[in-house]
């Protein structure tokens, strides 16, 4: 059958296609190669008890289904060897290490203060125990600072944990690791966008928000010597912060860095939401000079 | 013919699908913009009003809706004597008219008459401590609202009644505020200005806390009031007196320090932060900021 061309369509057609491609419709993200993407999941907490072993799995799951390039962990990945027997502490790292295989992309991790073995005496540990303080994580998990560099932008994970030799530790860069970030950066193009992995944060309203505007920062809950290191990057391109330790989802814009504190894998250490910030992990989307963030809730729901 | 009428209906529609379902593209129009200009300590020295009316012309180039000024207007009521006091009141009023769009005020510890005694201000004048403020420039606090957006002025300096001042949000104006709460709906996205601020990290990292009162650095009862706006679409604190910039973004509260139009008084950049002030712009529910460094240069001098 002799089908006459639609010609009035035409016009409808184009302006279906100026509609679909014009910048009147919503912005989508042009594509780019250099673009990527990356999971910072912080305070998991990991233990046999709570649940925890479902919960950090189903986080995993979420990630997997996201596609990130890879993922960082903030530290404070297993509860807890501080204060545990050897027995406990070791049970927890390979427990840690077993969990994560299931992520289906690289994990880099960062060293919490959970994650130091015996520093509380309760633990009974021997200061000569081969696997003592912070060499437990080492001996499992790698070096508790590095630096790697993915798609143009650097990684520099920190160790921010310093043990105070009686029975505590405080937020603290320490000189060995100082001298490295000056090697580093000294390596560094300035304009090469950074992002920081600290446990425990630079910058945070944590202890305004919880006990009053006027109340000053604990050297526990943020790292003392935070001044001197964001110092240090003064003439290069710091772009982010990441930061756990304190479960709460933060963000603050000083002088173009963002220093975000990232909730809690756990929650309330598998209790529950805590504060305002639920179980979840924060989810960044990178372009060449630039990065968007949203905080994932993954859905967990404890069992009460 | 018929099906291809159907089928042009069809691909129009979608294309408007993908315009606003998709993207909900109404939402991010940009209703209005505001700028805040804080901290800008106006006198007759270091150039001031030079760079007041630098700073003014900018924001007049980039036209918002409106101008809100963020405290510490003058530089200095709080110690000064009643000439020195009322000249600055008159000189700000002079100068605030380079502004093409409406200016709302919000009042800073400097613009505070004579509580610092050392000029020898009489407490029974009729225009001692905050009374030259109201009878100069306005109310020092109030309400307004802009294109569904509510704007809440708040005053946030205290007479400490030992000579100085504190960072307090007062009894009249808790209750004050509790009225226009119960006037406001729950989904109204609400902005505040205060001059001393609720919450700021930055004073912990560039300065020393050792020996310093607090209460004259933050609203000492900012939880209380925090606690009022519960339940609330509380947006925005826009804050003033530090001269940081820094934006603080907990549990969908921003609480942005907006810079300082002076800078470090008119003496120059204050540590990393230049002389300058905020831009806003607001959609229907959310909005974005920049800071605007307006280029002033500080007199050597």
């Amino acid at each position: 059958m002799f089908k006459k061309p639609l010609y009035y369509l035409v016009p409808i057609k184009i302006i279906v296609l100026i509609l679909i491609f014009s910048d009147t419709g919503c912005k989508r993200d042009k594509a780019d190669k250099d673009a990527f993407s990356m999971a910072f999941v912080t305070d998991i907490h990991l233990q046999p008890e709570l649940n925890a072993v479902a919960g950090f799995e189903k986080a995993l799951d979420t990630i997997n289904d996201l596609k990130p390039d890879f993922i960082i962990a903030g530290g404070d990945l297993i509860m807890d060897a501080l204060g545990a027997q050897y027995d406990r502490a070791d049970s927890l790292y390979n427990l840690y290490l077993k969990t994560i295989r299931k992520a289906e992309m690289p994990i880099y991790n960062t060293m919490g203060n959970h994650e130091i073995y015996g520093l509380y005496g309760r633990s009974g540990a021997d200061p000569e125990h081969p696997e003592y303080g912070e060499k437990i994580y080492e001996k499992r998990l790698g070096e508790t600072y590095y630096s790697f560099t993915h798609k143009g932008w650097k990684f520099m994970i920190l160790n921010s944990v310093e043990d105070t030799g009686n029975e505590g530790y405080v937020g603290l860069i320490d000189s060995a690791q100082i001298l490295w970030i000056k090697e580093e950066l000294v390596r560094t193009d300035p304009s090469t966008p950074i992002v920081i992995s600290t446990h425990i944060p630079f910058i945070s309203a944590m202890v305004q928000i919880e006990n009053g505007s006027t109340v000053a920062n604990d050297s526990s809950l943020v790292v003392y010597n935070s001044k001197e290191i964001i110092d240090l990057f003064k003439n290069h391109n710091l772009k982010l912060v990441l930061q756990g330790h304190l479960h709460i989802v933060e963000e603050i814009n000083i002088d173009g860095v963002h220093y975000i504190t990232g909730g809690a894998i756990s929650g309330g250490w598998w209790k529950g939401p805590y504060m305002w910030s639920e179980e979840g992990f924060v989810f960044v989307t990178f372009s060449k000079d630039d990065f968007t963030w949203r905080y994932v809730d993954y859905g967990w729901e404890v069992n009460k | 013919m018929r099906s291809g009428l159907i089928n042009s209906v069809k691909n129009l529609l979608f294309a408007f699908l993908l315009l606003f379902a998709g993207c909900k593209e109404e939402d991010k129009e940009i209703l209005f913009s505001v700028a805040f200009m804080t901290d800008i300590h106006v006198q007759p020295e270091r150039d001031a009003v030079e760079g007041f009316t630098m700073a003014l012309e900018a924001a007049n180039g980039l036209k918002p809706d409106f101008i809100m000024t963020g405290g510490d207007l003058v530089m200095d009521a709080l110690a000064a004597d009643y000439e020195r006091a009322s000249s600055l009141f008159d000189l700000y009023n002079q100068v605030i008219t380079t502004a093409v769009v409406p200016v709302y005020n919000t009042m800073g510890n400097h613009d505070i008459f004579g509580i610092e005694g050392s000029g020898g201000a009489d407490p029974s004048d009729p225009e001692y401590g905050e009374k030259m403020y109201t009878q100069r420039i306005g109310e020092s606090y109030y309400a307004f609202t802009h294109q569904g957006w509510k704007f809440m002025v708040l005053n946030s300096a205290e007479d400490n009644g030992e000579g100085s001042y504190k960072g307090f949000i007062d009894p009249q104006q808790i209750d004050w505020i509790k009225e226009e709460l119960m006037g406001t709906d729950k989904a109204t996205p609400l902005v505040i200005t205060t001059h001393i601020p609720f919450r700021s990290t930055l004073a912990s990292i560039y300065l020393d806390y050792g020996g310093v009162d607090q209460a004259s650095r933050f609203v000492t009862n900012a939880d209380e009031v925090l606690e009022l706006f519960s339940g609330y679409n509380l947006k925005l604190v826009l804050q003033g007196h530090h001269h940081f910039v820094e934006d603080d973004l907990a549990d969908g509260i921003h609480f942005i320090t907006g810079g300082a139009v002076s800078g470090s008084s008119w003496w120059g950049p204050y540590l990393i932060f230049e002389e300058g002030f905020l831009y806003l712009t607001f959609t229907r529910d959310d909005f974005s900021w920049k800071y605007v460094d307006y280029g002033w240069e500080a007199v050597k001098k």
